[in-house]
């Protein structure tokens, strides 16, 4: 009996690794799916992805905190065997976070702290555009690169409006989601520094878009893992952090 | 008065030798342990390489802030690897007097304990993030990782053996702890000392 602990210990291991990778297989991300027609993507529009060193969102916060419970989300549907957390995280503050469509099929995730209001739209190929302002008493209003301008209104748990980049115009709807776990992802100012940027939305059914802009190319961005906001671009480690807008980051 | 037979006994006593190693045995073979043990770092550093990292692996419960979890079960193996070491030298004596019976059972059950505590971590590393050389420190993590449960794998095999030469379990023990230690400093450490303990 002596003789075949360790052996048991090997197997026992063995045992443990294949169950997690049998879950880990199955709550393996469905890819992030592009939403389809762009075809309309204003070249200037796709330009703001230059890594803006004003922009950051400055959130040196807990990077550990805000993922919290969004694990799993992915794979959620396909596995109810893996535990499914469902504590509510205290997300950094957030009011409140939207996510929706603009018209010629983009996808935009908005996110509000004590009025001030962080977006982000991207086209999960080729179009990204960050976007910084304010949304309070129902209106909103937030800019970004390249002249882009983000109006919208909101109530109830839906917002609209339009957003404008040069001569382009999409109109938008977006809908509050339900859940305090964040919407938007964005590369860290570490690896902006290195020339690479990269923003994620984590829609409420679980699944993810994202374009990742490196060396000024913008490219459909690969799945990132919310729980440890990494993800794999070209071999290379890619770290992310949860986007909120910071009423105390004096922009 | 013959009193030979009863001295005739004596050389018929089996030689004395080191208590580890009983007499008549073969020394014992170490060559599929190391074997089995190398293709086990070779299999992992392949499959790490060659699988196409997901970024996403299964959860795992009971954490509040699952970015941490890895962390946190190094740490833990990292812990009981310390006791490892320390139940090691008070079995083979080399705490001073302090040897106690006992010392056998924690350094058993403590190395189950960290030994499942990192096939979690080592899961969600070689299928999330796979082999990394994106600087020394991830190459460093990923060559020891792959490593260290290879010489475990070869020291768990080596183990039920008899008749290993003297030094095999010290230097496997040693070498063990140093890799896991490696792995350590090079993902929690760095994680802590980066990111703060608080998170």
């Amino acid at each position: 009996m002596k003789r075949m602990t360790p052996l048991l210990t090997l197997l026992t291991g063995t045992g443990m690794a294949a169950v997690l990778f049998a879950m880990s297989a199955k709550a393996a991300p469905r890819s992030a799916e592009p939403q389809a027609a762009t075809a309309s993507v204003a070249p200037e529009a796709a330009a703001p992805s230059t890594a803006p060193p004003g922009d950051a969102p400055a959130e040196p916060s807990a990077p550990g905190d805000a993922p919290a419970e969004q694990r799993g989300q992915p794979g959620a549907s396909a596995t109810p065997a893996a535990p499914a957390p469902t504590r509510a995280a205290p997300v950094a503050g957030a009011d409140s976070n939207w996510t929706g469509r603009l018209d010629g099929g983009a996808t935009i995730a908005i996110t509000v702290t004590d009025g001030k209001a962080k977006a982000y739209v991207c086209d999960g190929k080729s179009l990204e555009v960050w976007l910084d302002g304010t949304a309070a008493d129902g209106r909103m209003k937030l800019t970004g690169k390249q002249g882009a301008v983000l109006t919208g209104t909101f109530a109830n748990g839906t917002a609209s409006g339009e957003m404008v980049v040069g001569q382009r115009r999409w109109k938008f709807t977006a809908k509050q989601t339900k859940k305090a776990d964040p919407v938007l992802y964005r590369a860290t100012a570490q690896q902006r520094r290195a020339g690479v940027d990269g923003g994620w939305i984590m829609l409420p059914d679980g699944s993810q878009i994202g374009v990742v802009t490196r060396d000024g190319t913008p490219v459909p961005a690969p799945p990132l893992d919310p729980a440890f906001g990494t993800t794999i671009l070209d071999g290379r480690t890619l770290d992310a952090q949860p986007v909120t807008a910071d009423p105390d980051a004096g922009e | 008065m013959d009193d030979g037979p009863s001295v005739r006994v004596l050389p018929d006593r089996p030689p004395v030798v080191i208590p580890p190693v009983p007499t008549g045995a073969p020394p014992a073979s170490l060559v599929v342990p190391l074997l089995i043990g190398a293709a086990v770092t070779v299999a992992i550093g392949a499959y790490a390489r060659m699988h196409e990292p997901t970024g996403i692996a299964v959860s795992v419960a009971g954490f509040s802030s699952p970015m941490t979890v890895k962390v946190w079960l190094g740490s833990g193996a990292a812990l009981f690897a310390v006791v490892q070491l320390l139940s090691a030298m008070a079995m083979w004596g080399r705490l001073g007097g302090f040897s106690p019976s006992w010392a056998g059972a924690a350094h058993r059950w403590s190395g189950r304990v960290a030994f499942l505590l990192t096939v979690p971590v080592a899961v969600h590393c070689l299928y999330a993030l796979g082999f990394a050389d994106y600087d020394a420190r991830t190459l460093l993590h990923s060559l020891f990782g792959c490593l260290f449960f290879g010489v475990f794998t070869m020291k768990m095999l080596a183990l039920p053996k008899q008749g290993l030469a003297g030094w095999v379990l010290p230097v496997a023990g040693g070498l063990l702890f140093t890799v896991l230690m490696g792995i350590w400093v090079t993902s929690s450490l760095w994680y802590f000392t980066t990111f703060g303990v608080g998170t």
